[in-house]
């Protein structure tokens, strides 16, 4: 072996984690990562409250319609009862518990919501990384379908897309308004690839011969991963209150009981905003999306540290 | 000094000066010193305003920093950034403070200015500046008016502290009504005059925005906003990092020059050994936190005596001589969390370590204005003094206090080499020989020299 | 290994309030960098040496010009064509924080070119990481300590050493190094240049070394080249030690006059040079480029342009009228 030129000295900084020997496997990076996320949540105990938030919103999404028979029972005897103990937030016009509404109604609001999420990102992601990255005819063709679509009115194209096809299934929801709402982030993505680009270690890997498909997935996604996960969140706060905003307006179609019917049915037909009957029935359902979009934003603040190894570290 | 044009204004810098100029009641050029609460803002103590009159009627303001400590709170603990710093600044010198990262001297300076962030704190110490007091003890609107007022600070690389969405201009009116100036258009003929003499057009940088100038262009902008409120204290941190050889010697021989002209007491805080030996007439060399060696310039370059010093100056690749020469430092400066909290900073990377170094603090060995804290260099001045106080008391001669150390070599150089350089104010002693009795050293230097810190004498 | 005859760029200002205005960066330079030769770029910032840098690493494009590597001219291949040629040469940058990726290991950084390599050259995959070891003890570095480590738990030093270790994947025949170590602590820098230097020796591989600090440059290769650029042209191009030893263009002596003298233990030299006129801000492209600051200038200066060449007997090449040596560099005290 060849002998070792002047060197930097290798005395190691106190603090820094468990390290594994010399070829940092896999396991051992995912491991490190784990400790990581649980040391930065640790770190603001609001985080900690941000979590339990979502996980009992999650509890409620995946598990809600089963702690209830498939048909929620009515009681003629108390339509929009007051608050009690057995009815917390009162009942309904049929005299259908509030709470359990409030539950099984999460499923569909939370599943359309990550649908749209999802969508929106990965879309929104890809086509500004391509264009971003490519730059050229590439970026000005994707930019200028971008901005046409921007442009479109969402509403109204929700109306007339409501006249044709019955999307009321949580997945179409999701596709629609998912479909909709990915003009923002593919602005952001593509400006944020922008900078990136000229970074050294981007140059670099274009100088050692790196491919493309390389550079994008490993080089610059991973140091965008705190603004995806960001957009991520941030836009399942967006669509939660895109829908519900949507059905209270009674623009979409539904079949099934959601947080968004909840407020239509309260106001326009209890007269929420007027009496005092119904109000607890419109309150419920603003109560729970008041809490999911608290606790994502609790948690959106750890995504930095999360995503970005020297702040996870430290 | 200059003279006013009366012609009609025509640039945008102009029209402000002439639309400044109708706003400012007060015509009279004391009134850009107001005097106690007349002027002043309402929660500025008399004393703070006592404390700038006294300023302003004597010269140049001297330093001294007293066992000065700043932490910083991290998830390990309060880490020391600076322990123990001794250093004082002689009213009209220019000093400079050379470290490397994790050396402490950008938070030395900002101590001075008592603007340390938290996550970090002043734990304890003092920083005492002629006609404004312990800095350390200011707080409010007493420390808001010393700083800019009586210190003037040049930010590193200052097109950082440079606001990019306004003027130049705009934001020196910004600078004046915060301090209270009521004659703004004197402030902005001063500021024009000193970019002028800085070889810029003075009314066309005022109407620029900062991404409009060049580097060296922003660092004279910054050196302005330093110097136009009259400040007699200026600090410059790293003015020429980011700059090329030629247009940091101009900035230097600047610095240099508005330093005489002013009378100003100068510190300059750099990485760089060759800008603090272009332009400092003392020399404070900084390594994890604490000051190893100071005394003047060419003393400290031409016979450096602490193993950091040496090794650093070694490390250097020189344009003439032999390459081989130059050697590098094994090791790596120590950063905040590596600083070792016994024992000699330096200790790992240095070739006279001994057994002492582990776990006592070295202590500072005085000589006349040379100061070095060193475990070896404490020992052979200890055999030194032993050897001379003995050969006193044979011949009944005063004591000499002589470094016979092997860098000694260089002195008869260093007083060749002092003749050929520039003379700074109240450089006084710069040129001597190190090898010199100690009372004569403090006689012409009109000082008290070694009189902080701990120290060891013979 | 390279040359480049008669390159040329030029850049043009978008937006603000120079739009559209160009600035020449580059004036048709012609330059060659033997097999394992070093040759130094030294000028002010903006002169051009960083533009020409990335040109001969293949990340710039030029105007116009000749850039022909091993004998083989660029211009007649298809620019997917020339990358393997460029692939070659390989960039050390500045900071080297920002050349590495703050989200992966030094593992994964060495991994991913070096997995590129063993598909190429038909290897294993245990080759290649005892290749990151190997090359990482190359570079002086401790492969057990630093593999696992992310840049921030790096010092300078040591990230600047993972880059070079980076670039060594590809077997590179050159290395630009471009301002490597003015990012580095100043007790680091010496161990930087050594290394490069070994890596020379070792390796075989050139240098090219871009920088405004000459002391850095000649301690690289002091057998070396040293070309001084003046707003995108050559003005004074020979040995390193000649030059600095006897500079002749009025500009490479106030160069080398800037230097800070480290008084106590240097001394200035007799005759320094120094600029005039203020900052340069109107660019005139009549005549000599810097006959604007040249304290020697003459009318001749200002309306004829120079040419590159050994006007004068002068051993190294010099593009100025009026070539004469002086004293300008800091001498050691006690050198007569």
């Amino acid at each position: 072996m060849t002998a070792p030129v002047i060197t930097d000295g290798a005395s190691g900084a106190p603090g820094t984690p468990g390290t594994p020997g010399i070829s940092g496997t896999r396991a051992t990076l995912r491991r490190n990562f784990r400790r990581g996320v649980w040391r930065v949540l640790r770190r603001k105990p609001s985080r900690i409250v941000g979590v339990a938030i979502l996980a009992v919103f999650a509890f409620m999404g995946i598990f809600g319609p089963l702690l209830y028979p498939a048909r929620l029972p009515r009681d003629d005897n108390a339509l929009y009862a007051a608050p009690s103990l057995a009815h917390p937030f009162g009942t309904d016009f049929e005299g259908t518990d509030v709470l359990a509404l409030v539950v099984t109604g999460a499923r569909y609001v939370l599943l359309t919501a990550l649908v749209t999420a999802v969508i929106t990102v990965a879309v929104g992601t890809a086509v500004g990384l391509f264009a971003g990255f490519r730059r050229g005819r590439w970026d000005a063709v994707l930019m200028r379908i971008t901005d046409m679509k921007l442009t479109i009115p969402a509403l109204p194209l929700l109306l007339v897309l409501s006249t044709v096809w019955k999307f009321t299934s949580a997945l179409e929801m999701g596709l629609v308004l998912g479909l909709l709402g990915w003009g923002g982030v593919a602005r952001a993505v593509r400006a944020q690839t922008l900078s990136l680009r000229e970074r050294g270690f981007i140059e670099a890997a274009r100088g050692l011969g790196l491919s493309g498909r390389h550079i994008v997935g490993r080089e610059l996604l991973p140091s965008m991963a705190p603004f995806i996960a960001m957009n991520m969140l941030i836009a399942v706060t967006g669509a939660v209150y895109a829908q519900v905003g949507l059905f209270f307006l009674g623009v979409l179609p539904f079949d099934a009981n959601n947080w968004g019917v909840m407020l239509n049915l309260a106001v326009f037909g209890g007269g929420a905003l007027t009496a005092t009957t119904a109000l607890p029935y419109m309150l419920a359902p603003l109560l729970a999306i008041l809490l999911l979009t608290l606790g994502i934003v609790l948690v959106v603040d750890a995504m930095d540290e999360i995503f970005n190894p020297r702040l996870r570290e430290d | 000094m200059f003279t006013r044009s009366e012609k009609a204004p025509v640039t945008p810098g102009e029209r402000l000066a002439a639309a400044v100029r109708t706003l400012s009641a007060r015509r009279t050029r004391g009134a850009r010193n107001p005097e106690g609460a007349g002027g002043a803002g309402g929660t500025a103590s008399p004393q703070g305003a006592a404390r700038s009159r006294e300023a302003r009627r004597s010269g140049p303001p001297g330093v001294r920093v007293k066992d000065l400590s700043v932490v910083y709170r991290t998830s390990a603990g309060e880490l020391p950034a600076v322990s123990g710093i001794d250093l004082e600044l002689v009213p009209g010198t220019i000093t400079g403070v050379v470290g490397e990262s994790g050396s402490g001297k950008s938070t030395l300076a900002l101590s001075l200015l008592n603007a340390v962030q938290p996550p970090g704190r002043i734990r304890s110490g003092s920083v005492e500046i002629d006609g404004l007091g312990d800095v350390v003890e200011l707080r409010g609107d007493d420390l808001r008016r010393a700083r800019g007022r009586h210190i003037g600070y040049v930010f590193q690389a200052a097109q950082n502290s440079l606001n990019p969405l306004k003027t130049v201009g705009k934001q020196l009116l910004d600078l004046g009504r915060s301090h209270d100036i009521q004659d703004l258009r004197e402030l902005v003929r001063d500021a024009k005059d000193l970019l002028g003499r800085m070889g810029l057009d003075g009314a066309r940088v005022l109407d620029s925005h900062q991404h409009e100038l060049s580097g060296g262009m922003r660092q004279r902008v910054g050196i302005m906003f330093a110097l136009v409120l009259n400040a007699h204290l200026v600090v410059l941190d790293e003015p020429t990092t980011a700059l090329d050889m030629i247009s940091q010697a101009t900035i230097l021989r600047i610095i240099r020059e508005v330093h005489e002209e002013r009378g100003l007491t100068t510190l300059v805080i750099t990485h760089d050994l060759g800008v603090v030996a272009e332009v400092a007439d003392r020399l404070a060399v900084m390594y994890g936190g604490r000051v190893v060696e100071q005394g003047p310039t060419i003393e400290v370059l031409g016979a450096p005596r602490h193993p950091y010093t040496q090794g650093l100056i070694r490390a250097i690749p020189r344009l003439v001589g032999d390459i081989g020469e130059a050697r590098a430092l094994p090791g790596r400066p120590p950063t905040l969390g590596t600083v070792p909290s016994r024992g000699c900073v330096f200790r790992e990377r240095c070739e006279l370590r001994m057994d002492v170094c582990e776990t006592e603090e070295p202590p500072a060995v005085t000589r006349g204005e040379w100061i070095v804290a060193c475990h070896a260099v404490a020992a052979r001045h200890a055999d030194e003094d032993a050897d001379a106080a003995r050969a006193a008391h044979r011949t009944g001669h005063a004591v000499i206090a002589c470094s016979a150390t092997g860098a000694d070599a260089g002195t008869e150089n260093v007083a060749r080499a002092a003749t050929g350089t520039k003379n700074a104010t109240g450089a006084g002693n710069r040129g001597k020989n190190a090898c010199e009795d100690r009372d004569t050293v403090a006689r012409g230097a009109g000082r008290s020299a070694g009189t902080h810190g701990p120290k060891e004498k013979a | 290994m390279i040359t480049g005859r008669g390159v040329t760029k030029t850049f043009k200002q978008r937006g603000g309030i120079l739009a559209g205005r160009e600035v020449k960066a580059l004036r048709g330079v012609d330059f060659t960098i033997p097999k394992g030769g070093a040759v130094s770029f030294i000028g002010e910032s903006g002169c051009g040496k960083t533009t020409l840098g990335r040109i001969i690493a293949g990340l710039e494009s030029y105007d116009s010009g000749e850039i022909i590597i091993d004998g083989t001219p660029m211009s007649s291949l298809r620019p997917r064509q020339r990358q393997p040629y460029f692939r070659r040469i390989q960039l050390i940058h500045q900071d080297p924080y920002s050349a590495l990726n703050p989200t992966r290991t030094v593992h994964q950084t060495l991994d991913a070119p070096l997995t590129l390599r063993a598909a190429q050259t038909g290897r294993s995959r245990s080759w290649v990481d005892g290749r990151a070891q190997e090359l990482l003890e190359l570079v002086g570095l401790d492969p057990g300590y630093v593999l696992p480590r992310y840049p921030h738990q790096l010092s300078g030093g040591m990230r600047q050493r993972v880059v070079i270790a980076r670039a060594l994947t590809v077997d590179p025949e050159m290395l630009v190094a471009d301002e490597a170590v003015s990012m580095i602590d100043v007790s680091l820098r010496l161990g930087i240049l050594a290394l490069l230097k070994d890596l020379r020796e070792r390796l075989g591989v050139s240098v090219l070394f871009i920088t405004h600090d000459v002391a850095t440059a000649r301690y690289i290769g002091d057998d070396g080249e040293l070309y001084v650029i003046y707003r995108g042209q050559v003005v004074e191009r020979g040995h390193v030690e000649t030059i600095i030893s006897a500079p002749v263009h009025p500009y490479t002596q106030s160069l080398l006059s800037a230097i800070p003298v480290l008084h106590g233990l240097e001394r200035p030299g007799k005759e320094p040079v120094t600029p005039t006129g203020a900052l340069d801000e109107s660019r005139l492209d009549e005549g000599c480029l810097f006959a604007r600051r040249c304290p020697f200038r003459t009318g001749r200066c200002e309306s004829e342009q120079p040419l590159l060449g050994h006007g004068g007997g002068t051993p190294q090449e010099h593009a100025c009228f009026h070539p004469a040596p002086r004293n300008v560099v800091a001498m050691p005290v006690g050198h007569p």
